[in-house]
């Protein structure tokens, strides 16, 4: 029983950190972000680069990494998504080729192999039959205060406000001066920068290689369409429900099963409720 | 021309589980974890039925899907089940993660099977020495396994600039193989290679090389060889099974007391 609630914590911990950077910039600019995954690939490979190529520190390393991904998000949405916003499909578009692109660019600088990202901690602790290691405790605490973070940011700050009030109502936050174009910069590199945490905070368990962002944008996707699209509330509770689901199918049917959750939670929230849990409600 | 085929994948690690596992350090209770691709699907249970026809128990046996990325659930399964040693195969799953996931949760049992990933040369110091005490089978690795191992090694490396991996002597014997039997041929008449084929007898850098019946590599002691190499301190490798070949005693993972 510990060690469900322990792993699931974990594993949830991460799926909502991806989740609520894609459902983020959905609520707010209404742009289904296929290059999501992108942000979390690039993430892992620049803290790899970092550390393994330019030999910085760890822990300055993952700022640097958060950093980037962030500008990437920015400059890509200022760049390529911003022209194209009239279309929403040429913007799924647009992501799309982005995500590719990004695949197909570390497949050329890194090649195939994985690459290896040092733990940031090194420690392993047991308690209660559970065995996990320090830096899966501070994937769950990093992640923690993260979303803490964005929380507050978004309710108590000039800037979190404007960000509620363009997802609210764009058209009505304009008129009251709010800069929505602006603002959809800076959500996407809030988007960005989480999926890159994520990313970073994973690397050294989990493999780094070209195509490593396709899985955790699918789990984000189906995290927000059982939480409903654009609902940052809705996004943990799906990640929750997802985490625990497959946590719990591992270890008492198989983990064999543990990745077919993911689809069936899709399946079965668009056909029972296809808006997802929170989707009637507004997106914060 | 390689790997061997899954019935002779089995019967080498059937092998090493009732000879080194239970034969030589006594274990009782092993799991078996095997990713779920075919290859795989049909030797995960044969292993079963043989390890508990030579005297073990297999409370886990169990596959994982390629695509997981958490195997916390499964380490812990297998941890409290009791068992002494987890039998891995996979391929095509990210072993990087699973050995990563396995070293830094100081799972108390050893790992080792066939773990294709970890036939790699530079797997130790890819995952950052995480491999250690884990076992492989492997068919090649830089050490006198026939006269034409060590200088082939070599060349290879001055070649490429990177060690081999366990398929590239497979590829350069088959050219060889082929190159002679058209030469003793005759002629590139479909048939009549197969025959000199048939007649293969070739050394090359894994190990003798002949075709039994059913045309499948012959393995064992003087042929291909299936040899069972544990990465130990300082990434080197050393093959501890079969007894014969063996130039290396086995050992535990840092975090557990020595056999």
């Amino acid at each position: 029983m510990v060690q469900i609630l322990v792993y699931g914590a974990v594993i949830s911990a991460i799926y909502a950190m991806l989740a609520v950077g894609f459902t983020l910039i959905f609520g707010v600019a209404r742009i289904l972000n296929l290059a999501h995954g992108s942000f979390y690939a690039l993430g892992a490979y620049a803290v790899y680069t970092f550390t393994a190529v330019v030999h910085l520190p760890l822990w300055l390393a993952s700022v640097l990494a958060v950093l980037f991904v962030a500008a990437f998000g920015m400059v890509m949405e200022r760049v390529l998504v911003r022209p194209l916003r009239r279309s929403s499909l040429a913007v799924l578009l647009i992501t799309l080729a982005v995500a590719l692109m990004v695949e197909q660019m570390l497949l050329l600088v890194f090649g195939s192999e994985a690459r290896n990202v040092p733990s940031m901690v090194n420690a392993t602790y047991h308690f209660a039959g559970v065995d996990i290691s320090s830096q899966r405790l501070l994937a769950l605490g990093g992640a923690i205060l993260i979303l803490t973070s964005l929380w507050l940011f978004m309710q108590h700050t000039r800037l979190g406000s404007a960000i509620l009030a363009i997802s609210q109502d764009a058209e009505a936050a304009q008129y009251m001066g709010i800069p929505s174009d602006r603002i959809y910069s800076i959500v996407m590199g809030l988007s960005a920068g989480m999926a890159a945490a994520a990313g970073v905070l994973v690397a050294p368990f989990q493999t780094v290689i070209p195509g490593m962002g396709l899985l955790p944008l699918f789990k984000a996707f189906a995290i927000v369409v059982v939480g409903g699209l654009g609902s940052i509330p809705g996004s943990i509770v799906g990640a929750l429900l997802l985490g625990y689901t497959e946590t719990i199918i591992a270890f008492k049917i198989s983990i064999e099963w543990s990745q077919i959750v993911s689809v069936a939670a899709v399946l079965i929230t668009l056909i029972l409720r296809p808006a997802g849990l929170f989707g009637k409600r507004a997106a914060f | 021309m390689n790997p061997i085929n899954s019935a002779k994948n089995s019967n080498a690690l059937l092998g090493f589980i009732s000879g080194k596992l239970k034969g030589e350090l006594g274990y009782k209770k092993i799991s078996i974890l095997g990713e779920n691709a075919k290859w795989v699907q049909d030797m995960v249970p044969a292993i079963k039925k043989g390890a508990e026809a030579a005297g073990l128990e297999v409370p886990v046996a169990e596959f994982f899907d390629v695509q997981t990325t958490d195997f916390s659930p499964i380490f812990s399964k297998v941890k409290d089940s009791g068992s002494q040693y987890l039998i891995v195969i996979l391929s095509h799953a990210a072993s990087d993660v699973f050995v990563k996931q396995w070293y830094d949760a100081k799972v108390p049992v050893p790992i080792g099977g066939i773990d294709v990933k970890s036939m790699d040369a530079n797997f130790f110091d890819r995952i950052g020495g995480k491999s250690i005490a884990e076992v492989s089978v492997n068919f090649l690795l830089r050490a006198p396994l026939t006269p034409k191992t060590v200088p082939w090694w070599d060349k290879f490396v001055s070649l490429y600039k990177r060690a081999p991996v366990y398929t590239a002597s497979g590829a350069y014997e088959a050219v060889h193989i082929y190159a002679e039997a058209v030469k003793r041929a005759g002629t590139t008449d479909t048939d009549a290679v197969i025959k000199e084929l048939e007649k293969t007898d070739y050394i090359g850098p894994r190990g003798r090389v002949q075709f039994d019946e059913l045309h499948e590599v012959k393995d064992g002691p003087g042929f291909v060889n299936v040899l069972f190499v544990q990465w130990q301190n300082n990434g080197e490798r050393v093959v501890i099974w079969p007894k014969e070949v063996a130039n290396g005693k086995m050992i535990n993972p840092p975090w557990l007391a020595q056999n």
